[in-house]
């Protein structure tokens, strides 16, 4: 009978200590330690968030 | 809103863990000025989220669009996410109770953290000398364990009030203390 075969991982070294991270994450953490600050895009979609946020709230709460 | 920081004290969270309570994670979320200063600040650092604090930022939201929001919010790659494993959870918990029983030994009258908090305080103790947590509930945080590393002062735009944060990590000589004192008092039972 096959024996089912481990999900594929990359073995990154995170430094110590750091076990308590999500590998699926890892890529973002490296990519972090090589550009400062952050992902632009990143930044931008969650600027955009905040903006939406903010205009809900302005709208729900404050217009009357 | 403005953020008010010494910014030569960034340096200071390079390579950590900057942890957010629910309160200042709440107060980026809506606010893109003060959003993009806490990156600036803890650029260096690894802005990490706890399970309970996300727990905590997406409970009790009314409107369906700002549950969307918050969602696709915390769901980002900026943030680090802390592993929701069982096994750490155990030592958090077991970090948690011990805080709580220090906290009344050392009589901390406005110290009544939630259960969220005592639990956050666990996670610093476990991530000591690596993790920082920005709080605006400093009192759930007493300086009998606990130490202030720096405040990050936010200028409230519509009544120009200053809300204070505090920027905190788990003192290990003052905690071994009170842990002493715990020991003396549990050995005259």
């Amino acid at each position: 009978m096959n024996q089912p075969q481990p999900e594929k991982t990359i073995d990154i070294d995170f430094g110590n200590p750091q076990p308590f991270f999500d590998k699926n994450r890892a890529v973002v953490v490296i990519e972090k330690k090589n550009k400062t600050p952050y992902p632009k895009s990143v930044v931008k979609e969650m600027l955009d968030i905040i903006r939406q946020n903010r205009e809900l709230i302005e709208k729900t709460y404050e217009s009357g | 809103m403005r953020l008010f920081v010494d910014e030569r004290a960034s340096s200071k969270f390079a390579g950590k863990y900057v942890f957010f309570d629910n309160d200042f994670l709440s107060e980026i979320f809506s606010d893109e000025e003060l959003f993009k200063k806490t990156l600036e600040f803890f650029s260096r650092g690894f802005l990490t989220i706890d399970p309970l604090i996300k727990f905590e930022f997406l409970r009790d939201t009314y409107l369906p669009e700002q549950r969307k929001l918050k969602e696709d919010f915390i769901s980002k790659a900026i943030f680090t996410p802390a592993i929701s494993h069982n096994d750490i959870f155990v030592r958090l918990q077991s970090n948690a109770l011990l805080l709580s029983k220090i906290y009344t030994h050392e009589k901390q009258p406005n110290c009544k953290p939630s259960f969220i908090d005592l639990m956050l305080a666990g996670r610093m103790m476990f991530h000591e000398n690596i993790g920082v947590l920005v709080t605006r509930n400093k009192k759930d945080y007493p300086s009998c364990v606990f130490d202030i590393e720096i405040f990050l002062n936010a200028e409230r735009p519509k009544d120009g009030v200053i809300l204070s944060y505090s920027v905190l990590c788990f003192n290990r000589r003052k905690f071994n203390v009170c842990y002493r004192n715990l020991q003396t008092l549990d050995q005259g039972i």
